[in-house]
């Protein structure tokens, strides 16, 4: 089938291949404005060999939906160069479990009931995939990052509704937690004619046990009297499953949907940390 | 009720919903058939092995366009019927209809998603809300999936289950004791079953660092396959890029069915087809075609069914 890829000849479909059209291959797109080019790599899951290559250099199983492929690369004309993907995220992730490791809600009760005491653990690593991850930075030695207790985002200037010039969201990875719950790490861009805003979230529940959501924004305003300004926000949240859980009415409100409801669960959070540092790009 | 099978299914197969009488009637007919089922079904092949599903009711109907249509092949489904697709109401009808009438060439076993807990959360109890505005017919599925058995043997040689092994079950004849007609539990062997993974990393047992769950290395499958005389285990659960993957030289095998999963993984999906003379070959297929539709609606509503464009996010 595959020597048939793309089928498309003058407009008509070679037989057998009109299944084949819908499969994500890699989907580049490339979009420049204002000094920057960015680019954002839309591929399907990692293969087998791929995935074995990857736990092999991580030590630990990978999630189970892995977009190891995908990326979103911004690039200024300075030298300056974010990318958020995947792998590099991966290797921002706990992999031998010296963090303290959460265990699922009713692991005392599994751990009770089980007869086979002599079982091994297998080896001890972050399963809640939380990475400490803000993207990967190539910054230019002329420019350094500013800690910055004043200068937040400006999110009145993001909440005009200026003509939206590109926009992708990559899923990065996502699992299930074995059922447990969900942890998703994606990262989504739009562009204007006077900013740009980058959100790279980690979005963490584990059921019966806690929410925790990472959020990484790079804002640039391109002309702030003159100057190009990043502003990179960080803000960590976390609260108890049961205190989220508890906004919401069972009898009257669908449970699941409002826990997959990401933006909601974020608004019941409180923040646990809240980093800004600014970069001045000439 | 007086149920008319092939009526049901030429409406479901247009994607019309049945009334909701009809379904809870439908789930009764199922359970009836269940309830004789042992906990480990033998069959003989030739018979077709569907891992996950999903709701993907469109690349189901691809599966019988590419194996077979039924009574003319006959079907082994993996369970994980339910959940993350669109279509979770519509392929879980469609399944049990088919059930209903060729009761000895379609067989389905459980999966870890066949559950209340879990469809809560990953989006089969809110399709039937939204679908048929109560959850009754939620109730009535999975008070049926409570029903459904738990593994199958293929011509004495291939041991087929949802996820994998369990310490606690060394032979078969422990399976067939398990009382399974209850919510799949969180943990003993019926928990197993459909939800531990094979592991390279482990040669035996090893215990999840969640703090709950097995995987199974190769020399706990090679003792398994000795101990109870058969050649190979087939499972589903996992997602793979390519739609199957074979482990441990080839003694454990994962059949993935829902290709594109979510309609977004760009992965493919397989169906394995056990011959009379015992040759095994994986099917392999891509996204039905009809998908196209969803992919463009999927740019636009999220999960919830609500719109999502533009997206002013901040």
């Amino acid at each position: 089938m595959e020597a048939f890829g793309g089928g498309d000849v003058g407009g008509l479909k070679a037989p057998g291949t009109s299944n084949t059209t819908l499969r994500k291959d890699m989907q580049v797109r490339e979009f420049e404005h204002r000094g920057w080019k960015v680019t954002s790599k839309n591929a399907p899951i990692l293969s087998s060999g791929e995935i074995e290559k990857l736990e092999s250099e991580l030590g630990f199983p990978v999630p189970e939906m892995i977009f190891g492929n995908n990326e979103l690369v911004l690039e200024h004309s300075s030298g300056l160069r974010i990318a958020f993907n995947c792998c590099d995220a991966l290797r921002k992730v706990d992999s031998t479990g010296t963090s303290g490791l959460l265990k699922v809600a009713y692991a005392d009760d599994w751990a009770r009931t089980r007869q086979d005491t002599d079982t091994e653990i297998a080896k001890p690593y972050d399963w809640t995939y939380t990475p400490e991850y803000r993207g990967t930075w190539t910054i230019p030695s002329s420019m350094q990052f500013e800690e910055d207790g004043e200068d937040a985002i400006p999110v009145d200037k993001l909440m005009k509704p200026d003509p939206i010039l590109f926009f992708d969201e990559l899923d990065l990875f996502e699992d299930e937690l074995g059922d447990n719950g969900t942890a998703v790490l994606n990262v989504k861009i739009r562009i204007m004619q006077e900013r740009l805003l980058v959100l790279c979230r980690f979005h963490l529940r584990v059921d019966d046990v806690l929410f925790r959501i990472k959020d990484v924004r790079i804002f640039v305003e391109f002309n702030d009297n003159g100057k190009t300004v990043l502003i990179k926000d960080y803000i960590l949240r976390e609260a108890p499953y049961k205190d989220v859980v508890r906004r919401i009415d069972p009898i009257i409100e669908d449970l699941g949907a409002k826990l997959r409801d990401v933006n909601w669960v974020s608004s019941c959070m409180k923040i646990v940390a809240h980093e800004v540092e600014k970069l001045v790009i000439g | 009720m007086v149920l008319n099978i092939d009526e049901c299914i030429e409406h479901v197969i247009k994607t019309e919903l049945l009334d909701e009488a009809v379904v809870v009637a439908i789930c009764a007919k199922v359970k009836e058939l269940l309830v004789d089922e042992s906990n480990v079904i033998q069959l003989a092949a030739p018979v077709t092995v569907v891992g996950d599903v999903h709701g993907q009711f469109y690349d189901l109907i691809e599966i019988f366009r590419i194996a077979g249509q039924c009574p003319d092949t006959n079907y082994l489904f993996l369970g994980d019927y339910v959940d993350r697709g669109y279509f979770s109401v519509e392929t879980i009808t469609l399944l049990c209809l088919m059930k209903i009438r060729y009761p000895q060439r379609v067989h389905l076993i459980r999966g870890n998603h066949e559950s209340r807990g879990i469809t809560q959360s990953y989006g089969f109890y809110t399709e039937c809300v939204r679908k048929y505005g109560s959850a009754n017919v939620w109730k009535s599925f999975t008070d049926m999936f409570d029903y459904m058995t738990l593994s199958a043997v293929i011509d004495n040689t291939v041991f087929c289950v949802h996820g994998g092994l369990s310490p606690s079950l060394v032979h078969l004849d422990q399976i067939k004791l398990i009382d399974r007609f209850r919510e799949i539990p969180h943990e003993g062997p019926m928990a197993d079953l459909v939800w531990s993974d094979p592991s390279p990393s482990n040669n035996d047992f090893a215990v999840s660092p969640r703090g709950a769950g097995y995987t199974f290395g190769k020399r706990v499958a090679e003792r398994f396959l000795d101990v109870n005389n058969v050649q190979s285990i087939l499972r589903a659960h996992q997602l793979c890029q390519n739609g199957y993957q074979q482990l441990f030289g080839g003694i454990v095998s994962t059949v993935w069915s829902a290709p594109n999963y979510c309609y977004r993984c760009g992965n493919m999906a397989s169906v394995l087809e056990v011959s009379d003379t015992g040759s095994q070959f994986f099917n392999v297929f891509d996204a039905a075609p009809e998908n196209a539709k969803i992919q463009e609606n999927n740019d636009h509503y999220n999960m919830n069914g609500e719109s999502i464009l533009p997206d002013y996010f901040v």
